[in-house]
């Protein structure tokens, strides 16, 4: 967990002389601070674990390579949503840039690696411009994220519907099979997977990743220690637009062809994989690897109702009702840490 | 024309029993095929009525005891399809059926089950993937039949409403597309307003009545949806009850069956093409021989109080309605007609799922 900022502020303010002793360590807090964190990862045990009783094969490299292709659209979507929840907003213009991503994609894409790969960086690009737009307005407009994003999205999806109004085009070959190519023993998408914790144990600890999580725990202490709040916004929306578009080239792989509706799909799945994970909607708490096992969670709940062949009802009901245990952990954790502070 | 009609449908039956009879022995040796039916969405009657014909056309008649059919549904996304086709190809069945979220964003999940060596067969909302089969009615020959039995019906002559569906929907532009490309063959019919229908009643009638309040002569009414709200339009106005096109939900064959001096013609996308589906199934992994064209069209009949022979498509089948026999006043108004492919008896209670 990262610091918050009150006590980085303290600890800045603090004389650098009188360096406090160490403190006994805090065994209960640091439990509590994790509860929602370890919830997660004891129901994807548990869902894990069902699963594996009724399939055999579960415990295998195949099932990863295949569940994690299944969940990596889901997973890319929810790294940009996570690092918007850790600001203390919402980015629900991800669904249309998926949507965009995707058609794009499908009218560009050709056989020509070189055009293909150029294509593949504009549509990352884009997604990051639309993304710093989104955040610049945020702060320029001093409007709520959840308005500006709504907006967004429709305006990206009607794009979407401009560029093809039907399900269709084409994705080369060669860029779908790279979710099932598997350099040395892993397919792409578990490398995927592992890239994505890569970066984030590197990204939470830069200045802008510190001070995305800063400014979400307490916008205005973050303020005061000489956060540029607008700075902050740019990078924060600008990165979930980024990994949106990566969401939507991998999801072509999935698809092999572009689709202006797709997005939405994404949308409320990504904020419920990081809530399941254990990131806050209050902004500043949470991690990734929570928001990756959440979308574990949520995708393995399918195949968990498949196997136990009742009716696919039942899917929506699990997610609601394990969403809400998910809930109700971080605001365990939350009022802990609430009362831990004062 | 109607003992005809029910002398076919005994020999058809009669037939069917004996196909069955001759099944037994053939089925005992052999262990049934398991085939997944994997359908997007079940927010309508349609999709039900599908999966309830398709369970029971392996219950009964020639299928019976050879197929393990398992249904699984999704909640309408892609990415929910493409799982659930996954879970379903590491099964290893033997044939898949799918009804479609999109035309072509399952393709490389179709393409993963037919490279493991199972039969596909995409049917109603058909994939593009050509490993697959597509199995659906025919949309040239539906609006095409229905614009000529309205030609013939008006002696070439009059002024008709036209409905143009949901906007933006690609099949409501195909049917619109049909009926006006046949009806401009007929100088003398003139298309004198256009609506909505959007496919449900209440829209239709209110689309039809203005229509109706602003032209003082209609002597024909083509919709794409149920006909029925175009008939109580008519009533509603005090209008004679003119020629009407529609499609064949019970409701509309009850009620031009119950109106007096109503002319209508319902056009088909059965239910059942699901059970065909099935047998496709069936017939390919029973021969090992694939049809020549991987897009199989069924031919729904079409229901009609005026049966006609159609000069376009001839030889098309006309199922003249009749209480009780294909419209049922006591089943339900969303039921699709006609209810059972001529290779299985399934009765309307078993359709609606009220048996």
């Amino acid at each position: 967990m990262v610091m918050s900022v009150e006590q980085t502020v303290e600890m800045a303010q603090r004389p650098a002389e009188t360096k406090p002793t160490k403190p006994a360590i805090d065994w209960r807090g640091r439990l509590l601070d994790r509860a929602p964190f370890l919830v997660a990862c004891l129901m994807l045990a548990l869902i894990v674990g069902i699963y594996g009783s009724l399939q055999s094969g579960v415990f295998s490299l195949d099932e990863l390579n295949l569940d994690t292709a299944a969940a990596m659209t889901l997973m890319l979507a929810a790294t940009g949503q996570t690092i918007v929840l850790l600001r203390g907003g919402i980015d629900l213009s991800i669904g249309g840039m998926i949507s965009l991503g995707t058609v794009i994609a499908a009218t560009r894409f050709t056989d020509d690696a070189s055009t293909t790969a150029l294509w593949a960086l504009i549509i990352l690009a884009l997604g990051f411009l639309i993304g710093a737009l989104n955040g610049l307005l945020i702060s320029l407009l001093k409007l709520q994220p959840f308005l500006v994003t709504l907006a967004t999205w429709s305006i990206l999806n009607g794009v979407a519907m401009i560029i093809l109004p039907t399900d269709g085009g084409s994705i080369p070959s060669w860029w779908v099979g790279f979710a099932s190519a598997q350099p040395l023993g892993l397919t792409s998408p578990v490398w995927m997977l592992l890239v994505l914790l890569l970066f984030w144990w590197w990204f939470r600890a830069t200045r802008v990743g510190i001070a995305i999580q800063a400014t979400g725990s307490n916008e205005k202490s973050a303020f005061l220690s000489g956060v540029s709040i607008a700075r902050v916004n740019l990078v924060t929306y600008g990165l979930s637009g980024l990994f949106a578009a990566g969401a939507a080239l991998f999801l072509v792989t999935q698809t092999g062809a572009g689709s202006p509706t797709i997005g939405k799909d994404y949308i409320l799945p990504s904020v419920a994989a990081a809530v399941i994970g254990g990131v806050s909607l209050f902004g500043g708490r949470g991690h990734l690897a929570g928001t990756l096992i959440g979308a574990f969670v949520l995708t393995l709940i399918g195949n968990l109702v498949f196997v136990l062949h009742v009716s696919s009802y039942w899917q929506p009901v699990a997610s609601g009702v394990i969403l809400l245990l998910s809930v109700l952990a971080s605001s365990v954790a939350e009022k802990a840490a609430r009362n831990r502070v004062q | 024309m109607k003992s005809l009609s029910r002398n076919i449908g005994f020999a058809a039956f009669a037939a069917t029993m004996m196909a069955a009879g001759m099944q037994t022995g053939h089925a005992e040796d052999k262990k049934p095929y398991t085939i997944y039916l994997s359908n997007n969405f079940v927010g309508n009657d349609w999709r039900q009525q599908m999966e309830r014909v398709a369970t029971v056309s392996v219950n009964k008649g020639p299928l019976k005891g050879r197929v393990d059919l398992k249904i699984e549904n999704v909640e309408n996304t892609v990415q929910a399809q493409i799982n659930s086709l996954n879970n379903i190809i590491r099964q290893k069945p033997d044939a898949i059926l799918v009804d479609a979220g999109s035309d072509s964003a399952l393709n490389p999940t179709i393409k993963k089950a037919c490279d493991a060596g199972i039969v596909v067969i995409s049917f109603d909302q058909v994939v593009t993937e050509p490993c697959a089969y597509a199995v659906a009615s025919d949309w040239d020959r539906i609006p095409s039949v229905m614009a000529e039995w309205m030609a013939t019906q008006l002696g070439g002559k009059g002024n008709i409403i036209l409905d143009r569906g949901l906007a933006g929907a690609p099949i409501s532009a195909q049917l619109q597309g049909g009926y006006e490309k046949v009806l401009a063959k007929y100088p003398d019919i003139k298309v004198v307003g256009y609506y909505n229908g959007n496919y449900a009643l209440g829209p239709e009638q209110s689309g039809v009545a203005a229509l109706l309040a602003a032209n003082p002569k209609i002597d024909g009414i083509m919709t794409q949806g149920y006909g029925s709200g175009a008939i109580q339009a008519l009533k509603d106005a005090g209008r004679p009850i003119v020629p009407v096109v529609g499609f064949s939900y019970n409701v509309a064959a009850v009620t031009c069956a119950q109106t007096q001096g109503a002319k209508c013609i319902l056009g088909s996308n059965p239910a059942y093409l699901s059970s065909e589906a099935i047998k496709l199934a069936v017939d390919i992994l029973d021969t090992g021989k694939k049809p020549a064209e991987r897009s199989v069209s069924v031919k729904g009949d079409f229901v009609t109080t005026d049966p006609f022979e159609s000069k376009l498509y001839p030889g098309t089948k006309m199922i003249k309605i009749a209480i009780g026999e294909n419209a049922f006043p006591d089943q339900a108004p969303g039921l699709t007609l006609p209810i059972t492919p001529d290779w299985v008896e399934i009765t309307a209670a078993e359709a609606a799922g009220t048996k």
